[in-house]
């Protein structure tokens, strides 16, 4: 057998669209990122074994370099040690003192003390930086202090906090997986289902007022009638006078669309809420709601006020659930709040479409991997391609139109 | 042919741990058991927890690993593994343990903790041996002028050094008095504190649970673990196979070492299947160079069998379906 090669030559880098966690990496990498800020690059991978004494010793290189990354051992030392002791009844772990950076965006103070939820003590211990003790009920335990309780394994923890708190397998693995990736992540409305939910509410009032001067404005000076229905005989375009071909079509776009702007305001009201609530209950699928409220990295953050969330995060199984239903979408939008394409996008009708009106992240996970997919309510019916037209091509109403463009009533 | 991988057989059977809060899911969390299972059985798993070394990324992932129900079911059948829960056993263990068992627990831990401790001062120890001796190297290069700002960035880097280490092992006297070699003192060694030490599994500790807790089967759709089944014993290595829109992925080899060459999905005989399904699945495989499987048992032994009680001579039938570039 000849000498695996142990250490890899760096392969090319990889095109900037691949990402990195879609295939199994090669573990000998793993030695040559000694930081965050460089992740490995991926390895060259052979199409099939061809038996050759080469490839099976560069596989079992990479075996045991992954046998040695998996057997290491976490351990804190004594100086930085960060001990907390579970209560199997809350699924609450209590530090004493809370030290460290993880403070700032985890668990919180309770009488002197850090208490941290099922999700926050498993992803820190598993990270290397908290030791979970056992208080057993049994007898012969020495009091209080350091000595206190069993220090747990990463299979006791497992053990005990998932399943706790309604903390399940797929939300753990979602938390972890953003956390190691450096956000603020804080629990949502899914986990308190018998809950009202906080509700962040549409669209402010003083922009549906805005809006009813809008449509007097568009009315006044763009020849639009707002919410015309179409006549009930004859043709569409009937006789009169046009001065643009965005007026004819205008009155031919008579399929009715969504409009995601308007579609919140019978879902404000609680009646109709829980009217949707038995909708949905009677089709048989579950209510969904967002499971974690996301923050950048890059956004500052403050425990005491946190702050409206990045992003909004929903957890759903691949194997036991199916893609939720257009019943179950819509109702999971209407619960986020109201969160238009800011201005800077109002001459990018793609981005536009793209972000949405509301959004929210699913996170799908299927025995381990997970995948995020955004999902966002696109107001297609906001973006009229004639309207962009006919701009800036030097007709009368060119400035008028700058204006006037994107205002929302037009239809 | 890799006999120098140093990963012992793991005591057959061992246990699968099951968490079942409303669902069941199935880990290890031995890193022996997992590189032989690699090697020898071909079941992957998926690993999902942080590694501990470099926890600030999600590429490399590190214990525990979740199997599929399909793996954990096939290692139980194959009598190689048996499922506990261990949320009961844990509970069961931690309570019945007598004050001797837990003195002995903590001292094992302990243990661990303080060769830890000797590991890392010597680690730091041997740092400050090199930066001495380079030191000296560059002392005895450099005239004698630059030897005053030489002696004192030394000091610099020796408290550095004791900051790291804990515990002072050279006294931070002129550098020209030590000599770089000199033997680690003994002292330093006895006062060390112990780490605190997590330990991956708990089977280092405890007892291994009785291999008459064996609970039941995972319960899978039939025609999911039928199709799992037969490209497993047909020497591929499957994973789950979310990202590309199937059931499985389907390597010929380690993913360690090999792209996969299929995309699996699982059908009953009779199940009608979405043409898009046909070709969302057939394109996508055939622009990431691979080609989209469809398998379940075939008609007859579908129907001669019960459901739920795969056997060993089922007839498994799997198409292959690629797009077509003419």
């Amino acid at each position: 057998m000849t000498t695996p090669p142990l250490s890899p030559s760096r392969p090319p880098s990889p095109p900037p669209d691949l990402d990195p966690t879609d295939e199994t990496q090669d573990f000998r990498f793993l030695s040559l990122a000694p930081t965050t800020s460089t992740l490995p690059r991926r390895g060259e991978k052979d199409f099939e074994p061809h038996g050759t004494v080469s490839q099976s010793s560069t596989l079992a290189a990479s075996r045991d370099a992954m046998h040695a990354a998996l057997s290491y051992t976490r351990s804190q030392a004594p100086k930085h040690a960060l001990v907390g002791v579970l209560e199997l009844e809350s699924g609450i772990t209590r530090v004493e003192r809370e030290r460290g950076i993880h403070a700032r965006t985890m668990g919180r103070e309770k009488g002197g003390g850090w208490e941290l939820l099922p999700e926050e003590a498993l992803y820190l211990l598993e990270r290397g930086g908290l030791e979970v003790r056992w208080r057993g009920g049994g007898p012969g335990e020495e009091g209080g202090g350091e000595d206190e309780g069993l220090p747990m394994s990463l299979q006791a923890a497992y053990a005990f906090l998932v399943g706790a708190q309604g903390l399940n397998v797929e939300r753990y693995l979602v938390y972890a997986g953003l956390k190691r990736s450096g956000y603020v992540v804080l629990r949502g409305p899914a986990w308190y289902e018998g809950d009202e939910e906080r509700h962040y509410g549409g669209p402010p009032a003083a922009i549906e007022e805005e809006k009813g001067w809008k449509r007097w404005w568009g009315m006044l000076f763009q020849g639009k009638e707002v919410g015309q229905s179409p006549p009930a005989m004859g043709p569409l375009v009937g006789k009169g006078f046009y001065r643009s071909h965005a007026d004819i079509y205008r009155l031919l776009s008579i399929v009715p669309c969504h409009d995601p702007t308007t579609a919140t305001k019978h879902e404000n009201t609680s009646s109709a809420s829980s009217q949707s609530n038995r909708a949905l209950e009677d089709s048989g699928s579950p209510r969904l709601r967002p499971c974690f409220y996301v923050w950048k990295p890059s956004t500052p953050y403050k425990k005491s006020a946190p702050g409206a969330p990045d992003f909004r995060v929903a957890v759903l199984d691949a194997r036991d659930s199916s893609f939720p239903t257009l019943q179950q979408l819509d109702d999971l939008l209407q619960s986020v709040p109201y969160n238009p394409p800011p201005a800077s996008m109002e001459r990018q009708p793609v981005q536009k479409l793209k972000h949405g009106y509301r959004n929210i992240i699913l996170a799908i996970v299927d025995q381990g991997v997970v995948s995020y997919m955004r999902i966002a309510d696109a107001g297609f019916c906001k973006e009229k391609l004639y309207d962009r037209l006919g701009r800036g091509t030097g007709s009368k109403r060119g400035g008028g139109r700058g204006r006037g463009r994107g205002r929302g009533r037009g239809r | 042919m890799e006999a120098s991988l140093g990963s012992p057989v793991p005591t057959l059977p061992f246990p699968i741990s099951r968490t079942s809060y409303a669902v069941e899911r199935y880990f290890l969390f031995s890193a022996e058991t997992i590189t032989w299972l690699r090697r020898e059985h071909h079941i992957l798993g998926v690993l999902v927890g942080t590694l501990a070394q470099v926890p600030q990324q999600n590429v490399f992932l590190g214990l525990p690993l979740q199997l599929q129900p399909e793996e954990a079911r096939l290692l139980v059948e194959q009598g190689l593994a048996f499922i506990v829960d261990d949320f009961q056993w844990h509970r069961k263990t931690y309570d019945e343990m007598t004050k001797e068992e837990k003195k002995a627990y903590k001292a094992s831990l302990r243990q661990e903790g303080e060769a830890l401790a000797r590991a890392s001062t010597q680690k730091s120890q041997k740092a400050s041996e090199q930066a001495f001796r380079r030191r000296a190297q560059q002392q005895s290069q450099d005239g004698d002028r630059a030897s005053r700002t030489d002696s004192y960035s030394t000091t610099e880097i020796l408290d550095a050094d004791n900051e790291e280490a804990g515990d002072s092992l050279f006294s931070p006297t002129t550098p020209e008095t030590v000599s770089p070699l000199c033997p680690p003192s003994r002292t330093s060694l006895t006062h060390m504190t112990s780490y605190s030490v997590t330990p991956t599994s708990s089977y280092q500790l405890l007892p291994t649970p009785p291999t008459t807790s064996r609970l039941d089967l995972p319960t899978i759709k039939h025609s999911s673990y039928a199709l799992f089944r037969h490209l497993h014993n047909e020497n591929y290595f499957l994973s789950p196979g979310l990202r590309f829109g199937c059931q499985f992925l389907v390597y010929p080899g380690d993913p360690l070492r090999f792209h996969s060459h299929f995309l699996a999905m699982s059908a009953d005989w009779d199940e009608e299947i979405d043409l898009l399904d046909l070709v969302g699945g057939g394109r996508l495989g055939t622009g990431v160079k691979k080609s989209w499987l469809i398998g379940g048992l075939s008609e007859s032994e579908n129907k001669d069998r019960g459901i739920g009680n795969p056997g060993v001579g089922e007839e498994v039938r799997t198409f292959c379906i690629e797009w077509g570039g003419m």
